[in-house]
């Protein structure tokens, strides 16, 4: 399986802190994967990283297996959508697409023109006048019609209605179908990241503690609800417990096997939800310098 | 509806490719910028040209003793400032603006990268005040020396500095100044307020210190000299002794250097009145005569004015220094994101 991303040992320091410690993620060419992680765990300057916006201050990226982030031949296979979906306020919607189409070499007018019309995005208003959720999906608009290779969208859900939301997962599903997009993306709205993510990078305080295929994890994760006792019963002594509970309470635990456990009834499927707040309440954080 | 993607045809990555496709992408995105441009200076041309034009010819006018416009004139002085305007209102929020609102991360993540854009983007800006710069310069020249006689005195900072040569590098060196500020600032505020001052100080500076002809003497010398003052020696020009404040210097025959103001005070009231005479009617065989001889590079007038050669001088050193600064601060470095609280 080719990589659309290589992530390798990257770190990202800034003046006062450091937003990232030695991320190592693989992204494979068709996949969509989702960036989860609190606020300000290092999702944002991630993902600037693979746009090309930063470089990192140690480590290496590289994307479509030996292009760097930035660089021109990148930047017409790559599309990036930065959270709050900025596109130059000072246009008309109607200036802002043709301006992103003498921008890039590759550009689908007429697919941008009907997405807005879809949309109900006037195309006469002026960039600053439109909603959130408007400004969001006119970004998004941009970005596709550049038919990109790579489509790297930051909390692209965020300022959008449900509706506009599944529609929006739906279509972004459509396209990794239809042309082998890579998409990665980073969102708040687990539950639904679920429906269309296939692969699954967690950042916990600059660190990435899971970066796995979602089918993966989810096989070697479970569910564990008794008591001390009973926790004895699914230890095999090469398990890691992921959510501490206090031992005297039946607080349900997720623990990840290296073996896929069959048959406990102690045992239950977990869902990316509950292994997304697993990880980001307990996994270990690295001590040292203070959390971003 | 069909969908068409837009393929270019030629290779991708060479300037045939790209180049032709983005201008009008600029030329969309700083509309208002662009415009604003156009319409001062072209409002300062064209006031310039009313007043030349009232006027008629310049020999018929100078001969029959007209008296121009003096509200035309006045504004047409205000030239002067056209600089500053464009350093500080375009060039300043040129990047400081989409750097502060975050709208460089679409702009600058589009397929034709970053530093082609902001390439592209400066020669725009660069070419139009070119054009209406020295359209402008031209057009003011010929009102101040065509008309020189009906002045009382030319010789002063706002005929020097619109001239056509000067009026186009301190336009796009303002330009680019504002640029800079605003790359390094990444606010709308502070880029205005700093440029506005460092505008102000390079005004002040290059009107109260001849500091460009001492900088750059080698544009200078290689300068043909036409300029009608009193010929030397080398073939070159000497300014009248009157106006020594264009930094006029001698050394003495103890080698000591000697400006033109100390001359005129310290050593012409002492003259004889035969060789005051003598003076103002052929200057250079006189100085001769005292002992003082030409220092190289500064006693020269050359063609149009030393100031202006030695501004050009600085004008091309300063161009290539600021488009390198602002590159080294947005070519391959990530120095322009916000920092992370």
């Amino acid at each position: 399986m080719t990589s659309a991303v290589q992530i390798e040992a990257v770190s990202r320091r800034f003046r006062r802190c450091t937003a990232l410690r030695s991320v190592t993620a693989t992204i494979p060419a068709g996949s969509v994967t989702a960036l989860i992680g609190s606020n300000g765990a290092g999702k944002t300057t991630l993902l600037n990283l693979v746009a090309g916006l930063l470089a990192p201050s140690a480590g290496a990226i590289s994307l479509f297996e030996n292009l760097a982030p930035g660089s021109v031949e990148a930047l017409g296979r790559v599309a990036y959508v930065a959270q709050d979906g900025p596109v130059t306020t000072s246009r008309s919607v109607g200036d802002a697409v043709r301006i992103a189409r003498s921008f890039n070499t590759l550009f689908d007018f007429d697919a941008a023109v009907v997405r807005l019309q879809r949309l109900d995005i006037d195309r006469k208003q002026r960039v600053s006048k439109l909603s959130g959720g408007q400004r969001a999906q006119l970004a998004i608009t941009l970005a596709l019609a550049r038919a990109p290779e790579l489509l790297v969208l930051d909390e692209p859900l965020s300022s959008l209605d449900p509706i506009a939301r599944r529609d929006l997962l739906g279509e972004l599903m459509g396209h990794c179908a239809d042309r082998g997009m890579t998409i990665i993306f980073s969102s708040h709205v687990i539950a639904e990241l679920e429906k269309i993510a296939s692969h699954l990078v967690l950042i916990k305080d600059g660190v990435a503690v899971v970066a796995e295929e979602i089918d993966e994890l989810l096989k070697h994760h479970r569910i564990f609800t008794g008591t001390a006792t009973e926790a004895g019963l699914v230890h095999d002594g090469r398990e890691s417990v992921i959510s501490q509970a206090h031992p005297l309470t039946l607080a349900p635990r997720v623990i990840r096997f290296e073996d896929p456990p069959i048959g406990n009834a102690l045992l239950t499927p977990v869902t990316l939800e509950d292994l997304a707040y697993a990880y980001l309440e307990y996994a270990p954080s690295v001590s040292g310098e203070p959390p971003t | 509806m069909t969908s068409t993607v837009t393929p270019t045809t030629a290779v991708p990555g060479t300037m045939s490719s790209w180049l032709p496709r983005l201008v009008p992408g600029i030329l969309r995105l700083h509309r208002t910028a662009l415009i604003s441009i156009a319409v001062m200076y072209l409002a300062f041309t064209a006031i310039a040209f009313t007043v030349v034009h009232q006027v008629g010819h310049p020999r018929a006018s100078i001969l029959a003793g007209e008296v121009f416009n003096g509200t035309l004139y006045s504004v047409s002085t205000y030239a002067f400032y056209l600089p500053v305007i464009v350093a500080v209102f375009i060039g300043a929020p040129m990047f400081a603006r989409p750097l502060e609102t975050g709208t460089f991360r679409f702009a600058w993540t589009q397929g034709v990268g970053r530093r082609r854009l902001v390439a592209t983007t400066l020669m725009v800006f660069a070419f139009e005040l070119t054009v209406l710069s020295f359209l402008l310069g031209i057009v003011l020249s010929r009102l101040w020396f065509d008309l020189s006689p009906q002045f009382w005195n030319v010789w002063a900072n706002h005929v020097f500095f619109t001239n056509p040569w000067m009026m186009t590098f301190s336009s796009v060196i303002g330009l680019l100044t504002g640029a800079l500020l605003g790359v390094v600032f990444r606010r709308v505020l502070v880029a205005l307020a700093a440029t506005t001052s460092i505008m102000i100080a390079i005004y002040l500076w290059a009107s109260m210190w001849p500091f460009f002809q001492e900088t750059l003497l080698w544009f200078v010398k290689r300068m043909p000299a036409s300029y009608g003052g009193v010929p030397l020696n080398n073939g070159n020009y000497l300014a009248h002794y009157d106006y020594g404040s264009v930094n006029l210097y001698f050394t003495n025959r103890f080698g000591h250097v000697l400006s033109m103001n100390q001359f005129n005070n310290q050593i012409y009231p002492k003259l004889p009145q035969a060789q005051k005479l003598a003076l103002n009617q052929n200057a250079a065989p006189e100085f001769h005569r005292l002992g003082l001889t030409e220092w190289q590079g500064s006693l020269f007038h050359p063609q149009f004015h030393g100031f202006l050669m030695t501004w050009i001088g600085f004008g091309i050193v300063t161009v290539i220094t600021l488009v390198a600064a602002i590159f080294a601060f947005i070519g391959g470095n990530d120095r322009l994101l916000p920092r992370r609280r």
